[in-house]
């Protein structure tokens, strides 16, 4: 990943001249959609469902994709290879989704799509090539059901965060005081 | 049986007309006093099919009894998929049975949680292999009467020779109706619907309907060739005679840790009413159950235990959870409310009348006498037996997201059944209202001494298999 860089206004920009947000679908805060099909360059498509099955669990996969904005995402090589499905569930808008993957992770972008047709010679670096690519790949999707629609990524795992401090809360103040034990109980009764 | 119903799904309707054909026990509990489950090993195809040809001609059917023609005893047959494979079912018919019922009750161990203290090689008699072949359940209420039914039975196996006894599990009548917890059992029972006549049931049994009333649950939730809860059928094998008027039994004999038990009735009354006075160790345990251990049910008696609510027919199972959401009368996590929700699920993915079970359950050993709390070594617990026409959908079902999990009930996900859950580090209960209204530290009071599935198929079907015919 090259590390460091801002997400510069051009790239913003760029990204914001295609319009995605009309596009995809967006149900609230933490509820954005992105379907792309895209067809595998002949012959590539198993080494593309190879790479695919690599990269999961792999530390890549975590520090990448595993962003802290994305909540679901699937990424299948389907018709017997031929073509690339990808789908992501994630907070905020297409549009800053995108342009932040371009800046921090234009290596990665090209391992996911570089084995797709229309794929731009540049790469993700170039950033109009690239969201040509990807805009051709736009799926319509006429239904998107999210039953948090709020709820952000960081604000899913704050609130496990509290829940698990909660319970131990909760188990602190519902363990017997020792005054409170078995035994003192019961010598308090006979007495 | 007439031939001509096999051919399409039969409804209640059908019912009485095939009750010499269904196996008894299953409909309608017998009400004998004592029991015996007798467990076989075939190692002789074509002699454990003499040998159950024996068998199948004393096997008891559904046919009802009027009281005083009672038979001084029963017996009923399940064989295993291990024991349809021993006595040497076609590879069609034996490939016809559901995949949960071919890998077992140790193929399925993992997916049931069956693992750990609870896996099937801490299980006992050969359970826990592949070598529990056919049980043969027998019922009386002389035990002289069972016991020489036991032993015709092995008359019968040496004489063919390559049948042996596994094991025998003796099981009876919970004294006064109270299991060994303390609770009184055997109040609530599955309505089938066809079965009104043979069997009337209490209000409350079977299914809650939008105006309030109870509807008896569709026939194939419990038998074979029945038209079920999903308009359809149970999967079964074919050919169909082979399958109609059958059923799966789960059976497990359990043994109930009673003074773990009760200790930790007492440690939990403290942490949440501040004492383990009586009164407050029977508040908990009715909280757990959600009945008071005098069988009074939660929902009719928030406040106080009331036993003769228990006999009140028009009482006792009498009672939904809608109108108490969140738990505050009856905690969401109570045995009782996970293991039949009733209308508390109305609204959400879970349609609670495809997953009942019947319970046909004896206790066995000696009760803990009253008050102590150290255990004395002695055995004891359940062997009992549910019925259910999908393993998968009802039995596992109910058993992995309504024992060992929470969230179903909108609780945290590792709350469990605070009775027989497996009591896992996260194990808690939510007690609503109370005043700690959260319980931790749960320990396991019950261990799974043996478990297997069986097919019980129709009396017809049974000649068949010893036959060779599928
Ligand atoms: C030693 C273990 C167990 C004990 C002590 C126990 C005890 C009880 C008691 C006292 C009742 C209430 C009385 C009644 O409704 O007739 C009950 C109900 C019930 N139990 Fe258990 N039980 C045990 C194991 C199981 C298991 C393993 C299952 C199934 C997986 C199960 C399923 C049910 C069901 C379905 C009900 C009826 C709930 C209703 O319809 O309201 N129980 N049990």
């Amino acid at each position: 990943m090259s590390a460091g860089k801002a997400v510069t206004k051009e790239t913003l920009e760029v990204v914001k001249s295609f319009n995605l947000e009309g596009l995809f679908k967006t149900r609230g805060a933490g509820a954005s959609e992105v379907t792309l099909l895209h067809n595998i360059k002949e012959g590539k498509g198993a080494e593309q469902r190879e790479w695919l099955e690599a990269v999961i669990n792999t530390d890549w996969e975590l520090s990448l994709w595993g962003s802290e904005e994305i909540h679901f995402l699937r990424a299948c090589t389907i018709n017997n290879d031929t073509q690339f499905l990808f789908c992501s569930n994630f907070d905020g808008t297409p549009d800053t989704y995108l342009a932040d993957f371009l800046v921090h992770s234009p290596e990665f972008l090209d391992q996911v799509w570089g084995r797709c047709e229309g794929y731009p010679e540049g790469g993700a670096r170039d950033f109009k090539g690239f969201m040509e690519f990807i805009v051709s790949g736009y799926v319509p999707c006429q239904a998107f059901f999210a039953a948090y629609p709020d709820a952000t990524v960081k604000q899913v795992w704050r609130a496990l965060d509290w829940e698990k401090k909660t319970r131990d809360f909760q188990r602190e103040l519902a363990r017997p005081t020792p005054s409170r034990t078995l035994e003192e109980s019961s010598k308090q009764r006979a007495a | 049986m007439d031939a001509s119903v096999t051919d399409r799904t039969l409804t209640g309707e059908d019912i009485v007309g095939n009750l010499d054909e269904i196996q008894g026990n299953i409909i309608k509990p017998y009400t004998y006093a004592q029991q015996r489950g007798l467990f076989f090993r075939i190692d002789n195809g074509a002699a454990g099919r003499q040998w159950l040809d024996h068998v199948s001609a004393r096997v008891t059917p559904a046919t009802p009894w009027p009281d005083a023609k009672r038979p001084q005893s029963a017996m009923n047959v399940g064989i295993s998929f291990f024991g349809l494979r021993a006595l040497e079912l076609s590879a069609d018919a034996l490939s016809g049975f559901p995949g949960v019922f071919q890998a077992g009750a140790v193929g399925r161990a993992e997916r049931n949680g069956d693992v750990g203290e609870r896996s099937p090689d801490t299980w006992q008699d050969g359970f826990g292999s592949e070598g529990i072949h056919v049980a043969v359940f027998v019922f009386s209420d002389d035990v002289a009467l069972i016991d020489a039914e036991s032993d015709w039975l092995r008359e019968a196996a040496e004489r063919v020779g390559g049948v042996t006894e596994m094991a025998a599990h003796d099981g009876r009548g919970f004294e006064d109706g109270v299991e060994h917890f303390g609770y009184r059992d055997g109040l609530t029972d599955v309505p089938i619907e066809g079965t009104e006549e043979i069997y009337p049931q209490t209000p409350g049994a079977g299914t809650r309907q939008p105006d309030g009333t109870w509807a008896p649950l569709k026939p194939g939730e419990f038998l074979l060739g029945y038209e079920n809860e999903s308009g359809s059928e149970p999967p079964a094998p074919e050919p169909r005679e082979l399958a109609v008027n059958g059923t799966f039994i789960v059976y497990r004999k359990i043994y109930q840790d009673v003074a773990a038990f009760r200790r930790f009735l007492a440690q939990a009354a403290e942490c949440v009413y501040g004492s383990s006075n009586e009164d407050d160790q029977e508040r908990m345990a009715a909280k757990f159950m959600g009945r008071w251990r005098s069988g009074c049910p939660l929902m009719h008696a928030p406040d106080e235990d009331r036993p003769e609510l228990a006999d009140d027919p028009d009482k006792c199972n009498n009672f939904g959870y809608s109108d108490d959401p969140d738990g505050m009368i009856c905690p969401r996590g109570a045995h009782i409310r996970r293991m039949n929700p009733r209308d508390a699920l109305d609204g959400t993915a879970t349609v609670v009348r495809r997953h009942r079970l019947i319970r046909r359950g004896l206790e066995y050993g000696p009760k803990l006498p009253d008050g102590v709390l150290e255990d004395d070594g002695r055995d004891r617990g359940i062997a009992s037996y549910l019925v259910c026409a999908n393993i998968k959908d009802q039995f596992e079902f109910v058993w992995q997201e309504w024992v060992n999990k929470g969230d179903f009930a909108g609780l945290p996900m590792g709350e469990q059944d605070p009775i027989i859950g497996p009591a896992s580090a996260e194990g808690q209960m939510t007690l609503p209202g109370e005043p700690m209204p959260f319980l931790f530290d749960f320990k396991r009071f019950i261990t799974t001494r043996c478990g297997e599935y069986f097919f019980m198929p129709s009396l017809t079907a049974l000649k068949g298999i010893a036959a060779q015919k599928y």
